[in-house]
């Protein structure tokens, strides 16, 4: 069967977009290039980078987790918290994560079993997580012992750990996502679910994991730019939950939910990541900045929602004999197509 | 002049995605910094956008177009007081190879690392505002046991020498607020006695906040006279409480905040007098400062230029050296309608 156009459009966009903007921002500084800021530049987007690889996720089966900032904040704060309280590094690490997995059970739980919206979860979990955070820590920031400064701060062979963390985080999503039935079924929950609700006990606990993945991913992303910074605070990660979001988008993953690949995630989060980079060290305000971001989400949904249209409606006019297939689908571009895609 | 180049950067930037042309100046003709003799400061304040730092750039500016073409300076913060957006800016700093790098630090522990690694990359490092652990210099605002009498002295000139008095602050534990708290207590003790502080409540940066509790604060006391009201949103905020209570002049209100915040309590006569120090000379001198951190001008006990601030003289202090910026600026009726911040 042939692939639709759809599913390989976001990838050739954003290697493009990437071109762009490697090219543009060499123009603009001429330390761009640099190995050692590339790096930097991917380094300091490394936690955004796990978190949407979690965002996506959830996205994929439909729906959304606005609570990805708070939860990464109170696994923060408690890493920090526990180090200072003298329990041991490798386990207060864990633990950390442990309460990422928990933020996203809870998320999971919410959705799957008492049937609300993700959005009205996920916005109440946000509030309640850092609230949880703030509370617990008082507004002060706990420090990172420097013996786990390694995961944020070091370096392997001249790459940042975070870095590797991000590709080694993508490539064990990528291998449940593409390769595992797992995989197909999340996919095919976000594409139908009215299908799966017969099924509804292995749908429940699709959307639960889903949901725990996120959470768990938050915390990764938690751990990684607490020792990055070497210490922890209940107001990290404001705002990551639309950053994550935007680069699910700019990625191509559908937010009605079953189409969209993690390779579209990865690359958004570097394209962002570059041209943030780019314009900071060429001194341009944080403001600018923010505006290109916004201009790259648009143009990427643009192209992302009338560019498949327009090549069918372009191939349907080549080939008119195809048969009574979709003539429809090709004339209305605003019919969002719902069909799963194995 | 900063606005086109910005509009450059946009049009080019434009122009570039619109038509996914490729534009083939690797070498940066119209990069920034391809000048190797000019020096490059990097000024971060805690946040962008907001009055207080506006003011402060204002004196950024001023001192930015003194020093003309030898120097570049960048002010650029985060939209976020929050700390990962100020490392960001700060990695990148380095990665563009400033020469100084100046920083309000939002979370000190948090900025450490980075300014450290901006040490390593032979960048020099000091802080301005909120000090980092990580600095050769830190440009301080104001002595806080100097700015604490000065809010206890306009007090007992306002409630006389027997009086309760309470105080709203930011949160116990912000260590500007809590320096001044200290401030005013010691001058208290020392020079005004009778002065009786019944309650300490806390209000964020929060002016809605701030006004809740000092309606509180004046119902639970009634023999309060006066209130230290000492964030630059929790001075409106009380101000506005005793407005609405109806108490303008028989509960008097002290403390610090921006002009144009507050003008119109001293118009309506709630407030008499204010206390702030000069955000624009701070911001001024922190250029002259970082110039002379840039040059290896700054030592213990030796003065460097701070052009029209005069000289200053670094002094030695638990993490390296730091500079006082100067002594409380107050406002009142009669001096408040000549700054605009």
């Amino acid at each position: 069967m042939r692939k639709r156009i759809a599913d390989h459009l976001p990838t050739a966009v954003l290697v493009v977009l990437l071109v762009v903007v490697v090219i543009a921002m060499s123009g603009l500084s001429r330390h761009f290039l640099a190995v050692s800021n590339l790096l930097s530049a991917i380094q300091l987007a490394a936690p955004l980078g796990i978190i949407a690889i979690g965002m996506t996720f959830v996205v994929l089966i439909g729906g959304i987790d606005l609570s990805v900032g708070s939860t990464f904040a109170l696994s923060a704060i408690a890493i920090g918290m526990l180090c200072s309280a003298g329990v041991p590094l490798a386990l207060a690490a864990v633990l950390g994560l442990l309460v990422g997995v928990l933020c996203g059970l809870l998320n999971g739980v919410l959705v799957s079993a008492l049937g609300l919206p993700s959005i009205v979860v996920t916005i109440a979990t946000m509030a309640g997580y850092r609230g949880l955070a703030l509370a617990i820590s008082g507004g002060s920031s706990f420090p990172i012992p420097a013996d786990l400064a390694f995961l944020g701060q070091g370096y392997v062979a001249g790459v940042p750990m975070p870095v590797i963390i991000l590709v080694i985080v993508f490539a064990v999503a990528a291998v449940m996502l593409m390769t595992t039935p797992y995989g197909d079924r999340l996919y095919a929950l976000g594409a139908n679910p009215v299908a799966l609700r017969f099924a509804a006990q292995r749908s429940r606990r699709l959307t639960l994991s889903a949901y725990v993945v996120a959470g768990f991913l938050s915390a990764v992303a938690a751990l990684v730019y607490g020792t990055m910074v070497s210490s922890a605070k209940s107001n990290f990660g404001t705002g990551y939950e639309l950053a994550a979001v935007t680069i699910v988008v700019v990625g191509g993953v559908a937010l009605t939910g079953g189409r969209g690949s993690l390779w579209g995630a990865l690359l958004a989060t570097v394209v962002i990541a570059l041209l943030q980079n780019g314009l900071s060290i060429s001194f341009v305000p944080t403001e600018i900045q923010t505006m290109f971001v916004g201009g790259a989400l648009i143009l990427t949904a643009v192209i992302y929602r009338w560019l498949p249209p327009l090549l069918v409606a372009g191939r349907r006019r080549d080939t008119v004999v195809d048969g009574g297939r979709t003539s429809s689908t090709a004339t209305h571009p605003a019919t969002p197509t719902k069909e799963t895609t194995q | 002049m900063k606005l086109t180049r910005y509009a450059a950067v946009l049009g080019a930037g434009l122009a570039l995605a619109l038509t996914g042309c490729t534009m083939g100046s690797p070498d940066g003709a119209t990069g920034s910094g391809g000048d190797d003799d000019q020096i490059q400061i990097a000024i971060i304040p805690k946040i962008n956008g907001i009055p207080y730092y506006q003011a402060v750039e204002k004196g950024v500016q001023e001192a930015a177009d003194e020093l003309g073409a030898d120097v570049e300076v960048i002010w650029n913060g985060p939209s976020t007081a929050e700390a990962s957006a100020q490392v960001q800016i700060i990695q990148n700093m380095i990665n563009a190879k400033v020469d100084v790098i100046a920083v309000a630090a939002n979370d000190p522990a948090a900025v450490a690392p980075a300014l450290q690694q901006a040490e390593d990359a032979g960048i020099k490092v000091m802080s301005w505002d909120g000090d980092a652990d990580v600095r050769e210099l830190f440009v301080q605002l104001i002595d806080a046991n100097e700015f604490g009498a000065a809010l206890a002295d306009q007090m007992a000139e306002q409630v006389g020498e027997d009086a309760d008095v309470a105080v709203v602050t930011s949160t116990l534990t912000a260590p500007n607020q809590s320096a001044w708290l200290e401030g005013i207590k010691a001058r208290i003790a020392e020079a005004h006695p009778g002065l009786n502080i019944v309650t300490t409540m806390e209000s964020g940066e929060d002016q809605e906040l701030a006004m809740n509790q000092t309606k509180d604060i004046i119902r639970a006391y009634p023999d309060v006279k006066g209130v230290f009201a000492i964030t630059t949103a929790a001075l409106p905020g009380a101000a506005q409480a005793v407005e609405s209570l109806g108490l303008s002049g028989e509960i008097a209100v002290v403390g610090n905040s921006t002009p144009n915040a507050i003008k119109q309590y001293f118009d309506s006569g709630t407030l008499k007098s204010a206390v702030l120090w000069n955000p624009i000379d701070h911001g001024y001198l922190t250029v002259y400062s970082a110039l002379a951190l840039a040059k290896g001008e700054v030592v213990e006990g030796e003065a460097y230029d701070a052009g029209r601030l005069g000289s200053y003289t670094p002094q030695a202090d638990a993490t390296s050296l730091f500079v006082m910026l100067s002594a409380p600026l107050v406002f009142t009726s009669d001096n408040i309608g000549d700054y605009d911040f």
